[in-house]
């Protein structure tokens, strides 16, 4: 009935039909999310994380939408997935501390940062949540001590003079802490907390 | 029940072992606290004075659950002790396990814990004697740190007493607790109600009901004398027995206790190390022989963390 031709036309329309199923269904999360439905989007590629080349990938979108929703422990279950599929991932390390940051877990969050560090030295998100970790922690010399190598290696940034900034004034050391917010506006006028110390301390 | 104590209390003690072998690493956060309490009666026909110390060691695996162990020697001297006969001299040994839970739906840390005390002293007094003590709690605390409420059951099992029948109290302890001010206030409601079995053990009390309110305040880092909080912790109404598991404390030689007041603060000399001293007045009456009398004292405390 169907010749060699045939046959290959049929199959090979048939395997494209599903890529565009497959593209439009991730297309169709990606929308959903902007939208902020983060659960319709979370469902859209949930089939994905049982099989398929896009397993990995789809955890760490599925974590992600969990943890937009409030759902800490689900979002944290994935993340722990998609880190055992690939324990080099930073993406999860990475991404497995938005959770656990949301619960107060701020243990959890110095774990995970740290192992991105021992990979990458510099990864300046990893320094940024260890660093909001020891500020909830109350660790003001450990924070006083880490935003200071921070900011040698990002000159140009307000985000770890701020923290330096705020480690020095719970220490009790008003002069440095009012010099580093200033600096923190040199960068970033519009800078809430520097703006708030320096109106309160002049 | 002495032997579920000794259960407890061995896979304690060997778990600590096991732990402190590896803290090391950075999944285990070890504190150790010495701390210290004296104090004198007023007005007391008997008592005269106190001293007490103790030394506590607590181990967190990262916030998962955590293991408690501490050692308390406590002295009462008598006014009429002559030789030290009526003196009492009492050793406290306590045990204590967390398990954390985190609840999405309700947005907080659920913290179940079980506190397991084991008491030894020389008291004649019937009222004394060595006792066996079990408490379950249950609380809740928001992910915010603004909200806690728990429950807590304290089962104390008076077996030595020299009435004969052993003498059993529990302590029904709720509360509720707020964070506000940016979390720079925390004030605590906690009530009390404690039943004994044997009135005539318990000077004619069958039941007892109290209030505590406590308020404490962090100060900024500026603060006078580089103090970092104080708290002010009240009590009205009547206890007898209470058991207090944040301090790991049992009232188990003092007489009804009444209205009382403390004045806390607390130092931060460094991210490692807490300091806290604390004096207070406790109000007591002893119904056997109708005598009213206060507890002055002062305690210190210094925490290491690593």
């Amino acid at each position: 009935m169907f010749n060699r031709n045939s046959a290959t036309f049929i199959i090979t329309f048939f395997i494209s039909l599903t890529c565009s199923a497959d593209n439009l269904m991730w297309e169709r999360s990606l929308e959903l999310e902007k939208l902020g439905f983060y659960e319709r989007a979370a469902t859209a590629i949930e089939i994905y994380m049982t099989r398929g080349d896009d397993m990995e990938y789809a955890l760490l979108r599925y974590a992600y939408l969990k943890y937009k929703q409030g759902e800490y422990n689900v979002s944290i279950d994935h993340y722990d997935k998609a880190i055992h599929l690939n324990p080099d991932s930073l993406d999860a390390k990475l991404g497995i501390t938005l959770p656990y940051m949301a619960q107060g877990r701020w243990r959890r969050v110095k774990v995970y940062t740290r192992q991105v560090l021992t990979i990458s030295d510099w990864n300046y998100t990893a320094h940024e949540r260890l660093m909001m970790a020891e500020e909830a922690m109350k660790k003001w010399t450990t924070l006083d001590r880490h935003a200071a190598e921070l900011t040698t290696a990002y000159p140009s940034d307000a985000g770890a003079l701020a923290y330096y900034a705020h480690a020095n004034a719970m220490q009790g050391d008003v002069a440095m802490a009012i010099a580093a917010y200033e600096k923190v506006l040199m960068r970033d006028p519009e800078h809430i907390e520097a703006n708030a110390y320096l109106g309160d301390k002049k | 029940m002495e032997i579920l104590f000794r259960f407890l209390l061995s896979v304690l003690i060997t778990t600590s072992i096991l732990i402190t072998n590896v803290y090391a690493g950075d999944r285990w956060y070890v504190d150790a606290t010495a701390d210290g309490k004296a104090g004198r009666y007023s007005d007391s026909v008997l008592r005269k004075d106190f001293y007490s110390a103790s030394v506590w060691l607590n181990m967190d695996y990262l916030d998962n659950y955590s293991f408690a162990f501490a050692y308390n020697n406590l002295k009462i001297n008598y006014k009429d002790a002559g030789s030290g006969a009526f003196n009492i001299a009492q050793e406290a040994f306590t045990g204590r396990f967390q398990y954390y839970f985190y609840n999405d739906a309700l947005a907080g840390k659920i913290t179940t814990q079980l506190v397991a005390y084991r008491l030894i002293n020389d008291s004649p007094a019937a009222m004394a004697g060595s006792a066996t003590i079990i408490s379950p709690k249950l609380a809740y605390m928001h992910y915010d740190k603004d909200l806690s409420v728990d429950i807590e059951y304290v089962w104390s099992d008076y077996a030595s007493s020299n009435l004969g029948s052993n003498l059993i109290i529990q302590q029904f302890a709720p509360s509720i607790g707020f964070g506000f001010n940016q979390n720079s206030d925390w004030l605590e409601l906690k009530a009390y109600l404690i039943t004994s079995n044997d009135k005539s053990q318990s000077q004619g009390e069958g039941s007892l009901t109290s209030a505590r309110v406590k308020w404490k305040h962090w100060l900024d880092p500026e603060a006078i004398f580089g103090v970092n909080s104080f708290f002010i912790d009240a009590l009205a109404g009547q206890r007898i027995f209470a058991v207090d598991n944040e301090t790991y404390t049992v009232f188990n030689l003092e007489d009804i206790q009444q209205e009382s007041v403390l004045l806390g603060f607390g130092w931060r000399p460094g991210e490692d190390f807490d300091i806290s001293a604390v004096a207070g007045i406790e109000k007591y009456k002893n119904k056997i022989i109708d005598n009213t009398y206060n507890r002055e004292y002062f305690y210190i405390s210094l925490t290491k963390h690593w």
